[in-house]
């Protein structure tokens, strides 16, 4: 059979892509990358971000502490619109961090070997994200310190979780989701820790990064164990991707309002949740490659091209999922669904709507050009346009839903109050004075995985840059 | 043993010698299924003539969206059973004339409710604006046009690249096959809104077109992996097989049953929860007589069982295994079909009677007969492998060396 005499010059586009730029070795790769957080002195953009991070995060604890004193209704949230701005707010964030675990988990399980480079800062950013989501249904509730009645627990009031609610799944599927990820973040991070603890010279900072790599020598033992380990959780996580956003999705499609009720749901959510969480991976992966210049050699191009190729496919699902509602919004001849299709063509909020088919639906489709793939000033303006637009979609489904319902006399008009707008800005402040703290304190990238990564280009393309080139020699 | 009955071609000829006398058969089941049924409307015939329809087109339109798949992201794990679903999808021009029958029956008010007079002019002028017999005619055509013509090019070059290797067909390929895969998804959901969906027409699932899609494409992966591993000590399957390959495909089915068991949730819970009369029509009809047990058993047998078992390392390394699983999948899919499809048409509430089981049968054996004798003699016109990427050839060298050293 022909098969066996392939002429080699003729297979450059079938050999897998060399994901480290630049010369490196061993020693490089962990004294750039331990170098960002045990150099003393970090760039001056740290400290402003981490600044300003820091005084909007005070926006949040502002917001929260009015709103414990005074009660849920210093949101805009009234009848029709019990559920507004905290619930779009919660399964915005809660989107965000799914790329973390789809790129910690799946891709893992996938053997995407890209994925070494940016999954420690999306894991980093998955469970930020989630505690800023988590903060929402447990500020909700209206009485957040008598929050851990959500959990069924043996009491004395007779009282048990409505277990039949969604809203109840949402309590284990988020409180799994993000114990799970602490730990796959957190063994990822062990062997790393034990080579900041070598490195570091102050004896205080030896002393902490002791401590938490958890008495790490790299003993083949060890890293058995720590493959194992590392295998169950990611093969834990992988499911966690679909079923976390799939419960939030539930939260609308169970009941029966018109905009909310409809079978796509769960998986246009998943992947909504992934396009999403790439645009965030984008929004901050981009400036930080800025930031920290050396660094360009572990996020190069190729990343970018990947990540855009995903948050195009993610995008085309979501895009999909809106045709179809609107689609069978019509082919259903359903009145309120009907009206719905309306609503959203030319009602109050009409504008919004078409605000997001341009920002998910349209404006993504750039990313068939290739050379906009590469093109960082277009991914970061990309990035911040699909962060838009999967708000304005979580917007689009609740208040825009439940301001039209059933009764013409229960319509409303929403509007959001400025401690809605000030809970929401903090907890972006949150986000970021979190992430800038991490980036100080723990590797950005994984050091040991790029070493292994390195390895394994040495064997697959022998010592040196890109991997089509070397491919030629090495074959 | 001479050495062509050692090559995969020369069974393929033994299936394509058994496949016409097993269409005869089935046509006689059919035949006696058309003659038992009392129906005037002849009902239990043309649900079992739908049913055989839809078995060979899913088959055919989940290897469809595997080229897709396949040449949009150039993938390795579907290297290996990629001829065999560019034969699949090359019969799709023979299952466009077992369509005609039913542009028959939409146009004298059979099979489709919409079709009847009194029916349509109940419905809501966005329904009767949808569904005529010539727009359906129209979108009908316009599907199989697509496919036909997409899955011909995109075979064409491949199987071009075999002769020249000239990697620029690789190119054009993925060039065609991104942007052709996402007219092919919303193509396929208005397909299946339009031949299935529309069988009830007050019924509706947005999610229904993702769940054909997905089940589809798995059980094109399900027969190509069967037929693979049922041939792998044979040329040129032999020089392929090894524990990553096998590995890649368990993971595959396992991912894909997953995917199955995730839809079929999702979209239950969703209808069952709104309870809405429009939307639980289509579990009222399944939960009726011996229909729930067939739904029961589904859910066990085509997820819980093929989960379990590819769940394991040692199914997913052993052929023998995998590819009883594989053929367990493959025939489980057979089986929903059925359940998904004749209820629409046929009331079970009396139990299933004997024509019903005839005529499934039959037509599944009838349609299916002629179309294993078109697919064999597709695929034994072609390379197995594709002989241009060398992967598959370069993973077996490597595993072979790793494993004598």
């Amino acid at each position: 059979m022909a098969i066996n005499s392939i002429d080699s010059s003729k297979r450059t586009r079938l050999v897998p892509q060399n994901f480290i730029d630049g010369e490196h070795s061993y020693t490089t790769i962990s004294e750039i990358l331990a170098g960002v957080v045990l150099n003393p002195k970090p760039p001056t953009v740290w400290f402003v971000a981490t600044g300003l991070g820091f005084c909007v995060l005070n926006v949040m604890l502002l917001a929260v502490t009015y709103l414990v004193l005074t009660g849920t209704g210093v949101w805009g949230n009234n009848q029709p619109t019990a559920w507004a701005w905290d619930i779009v707010n919660f399964v915005w964030w809660i989107g965000i961090g799914h790329a973390g675990t789809l790129i910690s988990a799946i891709l893992l399980l996938m053997r995407q070997s890209w994925r070494n480079s940016i999954n420690r800062f999306a894991e980093a950013m998955t469970i930020f994200a989630v505690m800023c989501a988590g903060l929402y249904p447990l500020l909700h509730t209206g009485r957040p310190w008598l929050d851990y009645w959500l959990f069924p627990y043996a009491n004395t009031l007779g009282m048990w979780p409505q277990t039949r609610s969604p809203l109840e799944w949402d309590v284990f599927a988020v409180s799994t989701y993000f114990t799970i990820s602490l730990l796959f973040w957190f063994l990822g991070l062990i062997p790393d820790i034990a080579t900041l603890r070598d490195r570091s010279q102050h004896p205080l900072v030896k002393c902490i990064y002791g401590l938490a790599s958890m008495g790490w020598i790299g003993s083949a033992k060890h890293w058995f164990r720590y493959e194992q380990a590392y295998n169950i959780l990611a093969g834990i996580s992988a499911p966690l991707v679909l079923s976390v956003h799939t419960i939030v999705s539930f939260d609308f499609a169970v009941g029966i309002v018109p905009g909310w009720h409809t079978t796509i749901f769960p998986p246009y959510f998943v992947a909504g949740a992934v396009f999403a969480g790439f645009a965030m991976v984008l929004t901050f992966g981009l400036p930080l490659r800025s930031v920290y210049p050396q660094i360009k050699d572990f996020i190069t191009e190729k990343h970018l091209d990947w990540m855009a190729k995903i948050l195009l496919a993610t995008g085309l699902i979501v895009f999909y999922g809106y045709i179809l509602e609107m689609f069978y919004g019509w082919y259903s001849g359903n009145t309120y669904e009907l009206a719905l299709v309306y609503n959203r063509l030319f009602g109050p909020y009409k504008w919004f709507y078409y605000a997001l088919i341009f920002c998910n639906g349209i404006f993504p489709q750039l990313c068939w050009v290739p050379q906009l793939r590469r093109n960082v000033p277009f991914l970061f303006v990309l990035s911040i346009i699909v962060g838009i637009g999967m708000w304005l979609e979580r917007f689009v489904i609740i208040p825009m839903s439940l301001t039209r319902d059933f009764l013409t006399s229960s319509w409303g008009y929403y509007a959001p109050t400025e401690w809605d707008w000030a809970l929401f800005i903090g907890t972006m402040g949150f986000f970021v004075f979190l992430l800038f703290m991490f980036i100080k304190v723990l590797p950005i990238i994984n050091i040991f995985e790029m070493r292994d990564l390195l390895m394994k280009n040495h064997h697959q393309f022998g010592h040196g840059h890109d991997g089509h080139e070397n491919s030629e020699e090495a074959h | 043993m001479s050495a062509e009955a050692s090559t995969a071609v020369s069974s393929l000829k033994r299936l394509q010698a058994i496949a016409l006398p097993a269409a005869f058969v089935g046509a006689i089941l059919l035949g006696i299924g058309f003659q038992m049924d009392v129906d005037p409307g002849k009902k239990i015939f043309w649900s079992s003539y739908l049913y055989g329809f839809m078995v060979w087109f899913s088959l055919a339109i989940g290897s469809t969206t595997l080229i897709f798949l396949h040449h949009t992201i150039r993938a390795q794990w579907s290297l290996s059973i990629l001829r065999v679903a560019e034969a699949c999808a090359k019969t799709l021009p023979l299952l466009a004339v077992f369509f005609l029958p039913l542009v028959w029956a939409a146009w004298n008010g059979q099979v489709y409710p919409w079709a009847n007079h009194d029916v349509y002019h109940h419905l809501h002028p966005n329904k009767q604006m949808w569904f005529s017999p010539t727009g359906w005619t129209i979108r009908s055509a316009i599907y199989f046009a697509y496919w036909i013509i997409g899955t011909n090019y995109l075979t064409k070059l491949s199987l071009k690249q075999d002769d020249n290797r000239d990697e620029a067909f690789a190119a054009k390929r993925t060039n065609f096959a991104a942007p052709g895969g996402v007219l092919h998804v919303v193509l396929l959901t208005f397909a299946m809104t339009d031949w299935v969906m529309s069988l009830d027409p007050m019924w509706l699932s947005s999610l229904y077109g993702a769940w054909h899609m997905a089940t589809s494409l798995l059980f094109s992966i399900a027969v190509g992996s069967f037929i693979l591993l049922s041939l792998r000590t044979k040329s040129p399957y032999s020089g392929v097989i090894q524990p990553q390959l096998t590995k890649d495909l368990g993971n595959l089915m396992l991912g894909f049953t997953m995917v199955y068991g995730y839809f079929t949730l999702s979209q239950f819970l969703i209808i069952w929860s709104g309870n809405l009369p429009e939307e639980n029509i289509f579990f009222v009809q399944r939960f009726e007589g011996p229909m729930v047990y067939l739904g029961a058993a589904l859910v066990v047998c085509q997820f819980v069982i093929p989960f379990l078992l590819l769940i394991s390392g040692k199914t997913k390394r052993t052929p023998s295994i995998l590819r009883f699983v594989a053929g367990w999948i493959a025939v489980v899919r057979i089986v929903d079909l059925f359940w998904q499809i004749v209820p629409f048409m046929v009331n079970f509430s009396g139990g299933i009677a004997v024509p019903v089981i005839l005529g499934a049968v039959g037509a599944v054996l009838a349609v299916g007969g002629i179309w294993v004798y078109v697919f064999s003699g597709n695929a034994r016109k072609v390379a197995l492998i594709p002989s241009y990427d060398p992967r598959l050839i370069e993973a077996k060298q490597q595993w072979e060396a790793s494993s004598h050293a």
